[in-house]
């Protein structure tokens, strides 16, 4: 089996302070000062991968992890970490192009790595990535290798006895479960209890010397890219929403004080629902 | 130019998509003349029996196998659009809901009808004959407008859209049609297939009074007296993603980007600090009150009432006040009835 | 006869008032440790003796009855206010203990703007204190990364230190007067005044104590003018820790007072800074105070600085924003919990000091030992946050995932050993086993390779203050090896 997992680096935008959101003349907001973190759905796909691997070991046939990424913030040593935790190949598409808003030209990129795999793959996508929002990657992705998408999946597992997983989905309020099987997109949501394992230093040693791979996928051509995406759609403004409350300070001499003047001389008003 | 709302998934969640798109286009989208319904759902739907209707002039029903195949309703999305022909200039609007399913289905309809598409719009105008949309992006940290280029125009539309009214049936008798060949459209696939309804999702989202927690709340036994305190006031309760990832609480109560958007007439946040990604969860509600122990805490921003203080000890206070006053026989102010159950 | 458990809760209500004695089934087990046993506590598996009660006091006389009572009985009492201790200070190791809690004497008692002194109840949080001061325009100069949750009498108990030690001192620099109760029921008041010569200085008698020879029931500290207008950052990145343990050592040896004066080595600084400073160590300095001496400080560092030619200054908004997320708060302490059960990756502390002569050998020493003789291990690393005119400090971070291990083992396999090398490195080496967690439980079994010959002093103090050894026992002194 291969199982391929797309995911991103992006900027911890919880730590960013008022004035990096001031936008610059290309429309970005200054993320240089933060530290960037794992996609938290991309971060569930990857640990998920790792889980099907580990269920999947003892069986005939091997499964093949691969990671993969479009992005130019992932520091070095996330992308080792991954090799250490035994994704077999680490693989990033590289690529000048501003990227935030274009899901159609993430997924060409990812589309043209993946075509250029024999086997058929299960690929996992986090659902969305916190600085476009775009919620579209894995979808497109889909249409473009002509394959099914799953979406958002809670959990995936392995299937006995052949190579079909079981998928579940969680959706507006209905849960659906259903067996499937390669080649097919498994857009990753929210999955409690997901949080990407971490490398011993002895496995980080086991993996000295190997590199992940910086590629252009054969048949990429940027600027054709670039001219799609300025066909589609155009960012025109990117701006923070100002709309700060007159707030009431709720003070009393102990908390008890504080819980009686909060619910007589406030929540009590709330009444006329 | 021509809007088409389409609907997909299942009783009741599409009586949701009617209203909120309703909303939506009357707010945005008030003066197309031509106006269709596609109902794609694996039920017969009864348009006698729902409590709204979409508000255009034709509506078109269609059946799938299966519930939520998305592969399916992209094929009926397919041959409905084919039959008609479009102008480039006059290409549609296909409008759908904010529920995840229906929000996939606008981005890949757009991409087989080569149009374009944007999910969770929030706005729409037209400036200088370009066609803008706002949606939140940066994980509500901002807001973001773009124009659109292409046609068909598939936009999924940012949950929130609520509509007041009730409107009685429009007299549009709606039309069966029938899509041939859904079994290629999703070939041998999925094998097996089974589809359960989980929660009622209506409840937190359609609540008068949410009760909101984040990490602050520090542990499970503070959340299940946090739920006592929502059973004492007659509200509901939901939670950060944080909280939720934690199963202190389940994903159905989820607020914020990833989960539910709710409006309530008041909403009580406790031990959320208000990242932008939650912020988006409560916003809409018409009066908040947070209570957190650091008082540069951003959630104040975005609150009418403010207690600094450990949210902790504010809730088994409140608890207690609430209580007492209960037993002095006193009017209790939310009438749990009050709230959709 | 010893009391039974029913006959000391008994006592205590009819003492303090039933409301003030919790003998809660689920409090009383997650008050039988501290952070030290972090991971026992998220997997619900206690292994220490469950205490017989927390005593909630309101007041110093309450404290006095109290212990005088547990001293009477020979019962073991464990003090406590914010409960963020990591080193086993809290655990109740001997059965039927009695937790003295004093966060309920929370009430900032005087603040003294002319003689530049706040009084505070051991109960008021750092937090609390230090805001309503910056409110008033000063500042307390404390800020211990568990200000969230520290309260003023752990803080004066365990000899804290602060990110801003390097410019206003520790705890013990702080700290003018204090009132404490002894275990016989005797309350103490040390005056506040500027300096005194009259006879030792018995503040150092009861500041790092940790509850093993008294009760701190309020403290006066030092209070500062607070102008963060002033405030400056500076952040290089380097190639090795020899380097930058030289440049703290020249910023100190030339008389200058940075509030920050921060060394990360690899490692630990990939944690923080992965987006500036890929394996790179990082050298970090505020400086604070009034405008003339932050531009003399800031002046002053970088030429230091600028004579290392393996120096890279960067953008200083990247130091203030990572400086704005450093404190540890009750969402991180959550956060933690759900990382630790989902990845099972645990991650904990220990902190040295030495002079700058051996300070690089013990932190060359103790990673690498680290990293070769403790499985499992994902993470090793650390940073010197503290700097004096004689040396610095080490704070050692380290990661492992529990493998094949039950709770109640995690401790045996992983913590000790971790702590032994680091420890036997230091006192090897001349330095300080302790920097400023104090020893708690988990290190007191080094106590007398310390304190060496002046243990004497130590256990002389003990035996006075608490003849009847009741006051949290095993901790600073170890209990006897079974």
């Amino acid at each position: 089996m291969k199982v391929i997992v797309c995911f991103k680096e992006a900027p911890d935008l919880e730590r960013m302070a008022p004035a990096d959101w001031e936008t610059d003349a290309a429309l970005k907001p200054d993320t240089r000062f933060v530290p960037t973190v794992l996609n938290v759905y991309d971060e569930s796909a990857l640990e998920m991968a790792l889980r099907l691997r580990d269920a999947a070991r003892g069986r005939e046939k091997t499964t093949e992890l691969i990671a993969l990424t479009v992005d130019s913030v992932s520091p070095p040593r996330m992308l080792k970490n991954l090799l250490a935790l035994q994704y077999d190949r680490v693989v990033k598409i590289e690529s000048s192009l501003d990227l935030r808003f274009h899901a159609l030209a993430v997924a060409k990129l990812l589309a043209a790595f993946i075509k250029t795999q024999d086997d058929a793959p299960v690929i996992f996508c986090g659902v969305r990535s916190n600085e476009g929002d775009n919620g579209k990657t894995p979808l497109l992705l889909a249409e473009m290798l002509g394959i099914p998408c799953i979406t958002p999946v809670i959990d995936a597992t392995l299937a006995a006895p052949d190579e079909s997983l079981d998928v579940t989905v969680d959706i507006d309020g209905w849960r659906v479960g259903q067996r499937v099987r390669a080649p097919v997109v498994l857009a990753v949501g929210n999955v409690a209890g997901s949080s990407l394992r971490i490398p011993t230093l002895k496995d980080k040693m086991r993996v000295k010397g190997r590199e992940p791979e910086m590629i252009l996928p054969a048949g990429i051509d940027v600027e054709e890219i670039a001219a799609v995406m300025a066909r589609e759609e155009e960012l025109v403004s990117l701006k923070t929403e100002r709309q700060k409350r007159d707030t009431a300070f709720v003070r009393g001499q102990d908390m008890a004080e504080t819980a009686a003047i909060f619910y007589n001389q406030y929540l009590k008003k709330r009444a006329g629902i | 130019m021509k809007k088409i709302m389409v609907f997909g998934g299942r009783m009741p969640d599409i009586e949701g998509q009617i209203k909120e798109l309703n909303a939506f286009c009357r707010l945005y989208l008030a003066g197309e003349i031509e106006t269709e319904a596609w109902m794609i759902s694996d039920q017969d739907l009864n348009m006698a029996q729902m409590t709204v209707t979409p508000e255009v002039s034709r509506i078109k029903l269609v059946k799938v196998r299966n519930p939520y195949v998305a592969e399916e309703y992209l094929a009926v999305i397919q041959a409905l659009y084919g039959n008609t022909h479009y102008s480039p200039d006059t290409g549609p609007f296909l409008l759908f809901g904010s529920g995840s399913f229906v929000s996939a289905l606008a981005v890949r309809a757009a991409y087989r009808l080569n149009g374009v598409s944007c999910v969770g719009v929030r706005k729409l105008r037209w400036q200088n004959e370009r066609l803008l949309a706002e949606k939140m992006v940066y994980s509500g940290h901002l807001v973001a407008e773009f124009q659109l280029k292409k046609r068909p125009c598939c936009l999924a539309i940012s949950p929130g859209f609520r509509d007041g009214s009730m409107i009685q049936a429009s007299g549009v008798e709606p039309e069966n049609f029938t899509v041939a060949d859904l079994t290629v459209a999703a070939g041998d696939w999925p094998r097996t297939y089974r589809c359960d309804r989980t929660i009622d999702a209506a409840g937190l989202t359609a609540a008068a009074l949410v009760l909101a927690v984040g990490w602050g709340i520090g542990s499970r036994e503070n959340v299940r007296q946090t739920a006592e305190l929502a059973l004492q006031l007659g509200g509901e309760l939901g939670g950060s993603r944080p909280v939720v990832m934690n199963a202190w609480l389940g994903m159905e109560q989820l607020l914020g980007t990833s989960g539910a958007v709710v409006a309530p007439e008041a909403c009580l946040v406790f031990g959320a600090s208000g990242s932008a990604a939650f912020k988006v969860g409560i916003e809409k509600s018409k009066w908040i009150a947070a209570v957190n122990c650091d008082e540069n805490a951003p959630i104040f921003q975005y609150a009418d009432v403010a207690i600094c203080g450990d949210c902790r000890e504010f809730i088994s206070e409140l608890l207690q006040y609430v209580n007492r006053e209960q037993r002095s026989g006193d009017e209790i102010v939310y009438d749990r009835n009050s709230t959709a159950k | 006869m010893k009391l039974s458990r029913e006959q000391i809760v008994n006592r205590l209500q009819e003492m303090l008032g039933r409301e003030r004695v919790i003998t809660d089934e689920a409090v009383l087990k997650a008050s039988s440790i501290d952070r030290f046993r972090k991971y026992e506590d998220i997997c619900g598996v206690y292994t220490r003796p469950v205490p017989a009660a927390i005593a909630q006091v309101g007041n110093e006389e309450q404290v006095a009855k109290v212990l005088h009572f547990m001293n009477e009985n020979k019962l073991n009492a464990v003090p406590r206010t914010g409960a963020s201790a990591t080193e086993g200070g809290l655990e109740t190791a001997v059965e039927n203990s009695v937790v003295i809690d004093g966060a309920g004497m929370n009430e900032i008692i005087r603040i003294d703007t002319y003689n530049m002194l706040a009084t505070a109840q051991c109960g008021v949080p750092l937090q609390v204190l230090e805001d309503k001061l910056r409110e008033m325009g000063y500042t307390t100069g404390h800020s211990p990364q568990s200000k969230p949750l520290a309260q003023m009498g752990g803080l004066v108990a365990t000899r804290s230190t602060g990110q801003f030690s390097t410019l206003y001192g520790g705890i013990e620099d702080m700290v003018v007067g204090l009132s404490a109760v002894f275990p016989n029921g005797q309350i103490i008041r040390v005056k506040n005044v500027p300096r005194r010569a009259a006879g030792p200085d018995i503040r150092h008698v009861i500041i790092g104590s940790e509850g093993a020879l008294c009760f701190i029931t309020e403290v006066t500290v030092k209070i500062f003018r607070y102008m963060p207008e002033n405030h400056r950052f500076y952040g290089y990145t380097l190639d090795s820790m020899k380097t930058g343990f030289e440049i703290l050592r020249e910023v100190m040896v030339e008389g200058y007072r940075p509030s920050i004066a921060r060394l990360y080595d690899v490692e630990d600084g990939a944690f923080h800074f992965s987006h500036f400073a890929a394996d790179r160590c990082v050298l970090i300095f505020m400086a604070e105070g009034a405008k003339g001496i932050v531009e003399v400080t800031g002046q002053a560092i970088e030429a230091i600085v600028s004579r290392y030619s393996e120096c890279n200054a960067v953008d200083s908004r990247l130091i203030e924003r990572w400086f704005t997320h450093l404190n540890w708060g009750p969402e991180n302490i959550a956060r933690e919990r759900v990382e630790i059960m989902e990845t099972q990756n645990i991650g904990f502390t220990t902190e040295v000091s030495g002079c700058w002569s051996i300070i690089h050998e013990i932190y060359e020493n103790c990673v690498r030992r680290i990293r070769d003789e403790v499985p499992d291990i994902t993470m090793v690393g650390g940073h010197s946050s503290h700097s004096y005119l004689n040396g610095t400090n080490m704070y050692f971070v380290y990661y492992y995932n529990i493998v094949d291990c039950k709770p109640e083992e995690e401790v045996m396999k992983y913590h000790d050993p971790i702590n032994k090398i680091i420890v036997e490195e230091t006192i090897r080496l001349g330095g300080s086993m302790v920097h400023h967690h104090g020893i708690g439980k988990a290190r007191a079994q080094w106590i007398k390779e310390e304190y060496q010959s002046s243990y004497y002093v130590l256990e002389t103090l003990k035996r006075a203050f608490d003849p009847e050894g009741i006051m949290n026992a095993g901790t600073i002194i170890p209990l006897p090896v079974k």
